[in-house]
């Protein structure tokens, strides 16, 4: 239980800045996520936060006291690796032990603490075996109950299902929420993995090229993008993003605020031809191809055999995200009806097939 | 008709099964010329009476060549000598460049790679010239070494290194060991940098010391290297010192310098005993295959392979 404050943290390697001037304030017993795209800066400054690299400028605090200099040890923060770094030598008891050990906790107290971590990752049957003698899913077990038996305020784990099959994934999202909601400490996890970001986290900051782009609720990320990165980068697939050579907008609309009718109604549309289908059992996503660029819309499954069939696609106009020119989201209510007006003469222009709105 | 049938298949297979061996056939021919029968005849001229003059012919004496080396005096004082090389070449082989591998791998590249390139150098340069060096510095009267213990007032007057009992085997071992730390070093480094870093980091995050990350992370990860080393230098180091006795002591003084290896190449070499010569080869083949042997049994128990 701990919140950390990141003041104007900034990083470079090498003339490569990898971190410009962050500002954070993660929150006590919060799931925060640092959500971005590889070499966003977001794994560096996890690693800042754990004391393994120093910020050539800026702060870390960690309630409201600064940890800048503080050696690793020292923070009260425990970090689970994506290759999880388990001794190879030591067995899964003294990997666990091993922190113990060195912190010179005395013994009835210590093989409580690690029988306690072992018990609540369940791997009770797996005590003495080496790490190699262990499937990836009981590795990243142990390297949670290594974590664990520290009892630290914070957990800095830096994307620790990566190396995991898709199927194990799911059953260790699962055991993280639970180990959250029974650990009552701060998490901070690192992922490129946005259903991972979506799942379990309480709180999700979205990083590219070293910057925020922005932070907020699962639900706020999702539905209320800042600006194009965000509103590009989250969903599956991401929002369409629609822009026009010769004006200054671009919009945004995610697939499944799309519609395919054979007949037209209270939406702004557009004829189409289907490119590809995806079929995902209840849904499907289709690749359509129109006047205005390809795009994907999500909608539930057709199943009929209309691959190359034209179709109208259907936006719902109160769902069109407008943003400027710098790609930041356009707030004010005037501007954006002018956007949209804009939006539709764009439509108008290019489409001899459009139906109008009604 | 069977029969011959069935035959045919039995030969086919076999012939199947040498496959492999004819692959295999121009480096089996060149280990068999240059590595099994030398080693053939060196067994067979043990057994032989011959002073490797082709106009002689071998004779054979049986045990005889085993027993007279049992009796030569020189023979117990150079096995002595070797345990003591053996004892002496550790630190030089093992000790010495792990601490220098150890304290280098954390430093910046390029302090790192002009370190290890200074403590690399006398392994490259050719043995005969580090040992007339070496006579050099040893000198008794106009050597540094000896001018420098006269200059610091530690000595009245020279020490003639190579020249006196316990000071010339030390000597041997010190030329030896200096030019041995720089490979050493390498292996080592070499192993440290297979070593995961995020162990390290892990073990930050636990609060261990660099010490105790030396003695639980670092060693055990690279012990394979360690044991190898460690073998190598029990099993090399009669040879490694071998050209700085033959140029520098030939043994001497009163055979206080001498090591098997050095025994040898009196017997067959110079005094052109054949038979002595492939006896004292063949005694310390397998004294030398016994240690291997143990000390490949103790890299199974000890050693650590991290895949």
């Amino acid at each position: 239980m701990s919140n950390v404050t990141i003041q104007n943290v900034s990083k470079a390697f090498k003339e490569v800045t990898v971190l410009d001037t962050i500002n954070l304030n993660i929150q006590d017993s919060s799931f925060t996520i640092l959500l971005g795209p590889s070499g966003c800066g977001k794994s560096t400054l996890l690693r800042i936060i754990a004391g393994l690299e120093t910020p050539d400028q800026g702060k870390v605090l960690c309630d409201n006291k600064d940890m800048t200099k503080v050696l690793p040890g020292d923070r009260n923060v425990a970090m689970v690796f994506q290759n999880y770094a388990l001794y190879p030598h030591l067995t899964v008891y003294q990997n666990i032990e091993y922190g113990l050990k060195a912190r010179k906790v005395k013994n009835p107290e210590r093989t409580k603490l690690v029988t306690d971590a072992i018990n609540m990752v369940r791997l009770e049957d797996q005590v003495k075996k080496l790490p190699a003698q262990m499937s990836g899913g009981q590795r990243q077990r142990v390297a949670l109950a290594r974590a664990i038996v520290k009892r630290p305020k914070i957990f800095l784990m830096d994307e620790p299902l990566s190396n995991l099959d898709a199927k194990l994934r799911n059953v260790m999202r699962y055991e993280l929420t639970d180990l959250y909601s029974k650990l009552e400490a701060t998490f901070l996890y690192v992922t490129h993995d946005q259903i991972e970001a979506m799942s379990m986290g309480t709180h999700i900051v979205i990083m590219n090229k070293g910057i925020i782009q922005q932070e907020g609720s699962p639900k706020a990320i999702y539905e209320d993008p800042d600006n194009l990165f965000v509103a590009g980068f989250i969903g599956s697939p991401p929002a369409n993003i629609l822009s026009f050579e010769g004006y200054d907008y671009s919009f945004a609309v995610r697939p499944e605020h799309m519609i395919l009718h054979t007949t037209h109604e209270e939406h702004i549309s557009i004829f189409g031809d289907i490119v590809s289908s995806e079929h995902l059992g209840y849904e499907a996503i289709y690749n359509i191809k129109t006047s205005i660029g390809n795009i994907s819309v999500k909608t539930p499954n057709l199943w009929d055999n209309i691959s190359n069939a034209t179709v109208e696609v259907c936006i719902k106009m109160n769902k069109i995200m407008a943003f400027d020119h710098s790609g930041e989201r356009i707030r004010d209510p005037q501007h954006h009806a002018y956007a949209i007006s804009v939006f539709k003469q764009v439509i108008l222009d290019r489409s001899e097939f459009l139906e109008g709105v009604v | 008709m069977f029969l011959s049938k069935f035959q045919n298949i039995k030969i086919k297979d076999f012939i199947r099964t040498l496959n492999p061996l004819w692959f295999m056939l121009p480096a089996l021919f060149l280990m068999g010329l240059w590595t099994y029968w030398p080693l053939i005849k060196t067994v067979f001229y043990s057994f032989m009476e011959w002073n490797m003059l082709p106009s002689s012919t071998p004779e054979m004496v049986g045990f005889e060549n085993y027993l007279r080396l049992f009796d030569h005096p020189d023979f117990g004082k150079a096995l002595v000598n070797t345990l003591w090389y053996i004892i002496g070449m550790l630190p030089f082989a093992v000790i010495i460049p792990l601490i220098l591998a150890i304290v280098t791998e954390n430093m910046n590249t390029k302090a790192k790679n002009i370190y290890r390139t200074l403590f690399f150098l006398p392994m490259i340069m050719p043995p005969v010239t580090v040992a007339i060096i070496w006579r050099w510095l040893f000198h008794p009267s106009v050597g540094v070494i000896n001018q420098a213990l006269m200059g610091l007032g530690l000595i009245d007057q020279g020490i003639n290194f190579l020249g006196s009992e316990p000071t010339a085997l030390f000597s041997i071992l010190l030329i030896a060991g200096w030019k041995m730390i720089g490979f050493s070093t390498l292996m080592f480094s070499a192993a440290l940098t297979g070593v995961d870093k995020s162990y390290y980091e892990a073990a930050d995050l636990d609060r261990t010391s660099k010490l105790r990350q030396t003695l639980t992370i670092t060693l055990p990860l690279i012990s394979p290297m360690v044991i190898y080393m460690i073998m190598l230098s029990i099993l090399f180091t009669a040879q490694w010192t071998f050209v700085y006795i033959n140029v520098l002591t030939l043994g001497g003084p009163a055979s206080a310098t001498t090591n098997v290896y050095y025994l040898m190449y009196v017997y067959g070499i110079k005094n052109f005993n054949a038979g002595m010569g492939s006896a004292a080869a063949i005694l310390f083949f397998v004294l030398f295959g016994i240690i291997a042997i143990m000390i490949n049994q103790i890299n199974k128990r000890f050693a650590f392979y991290d895949n």
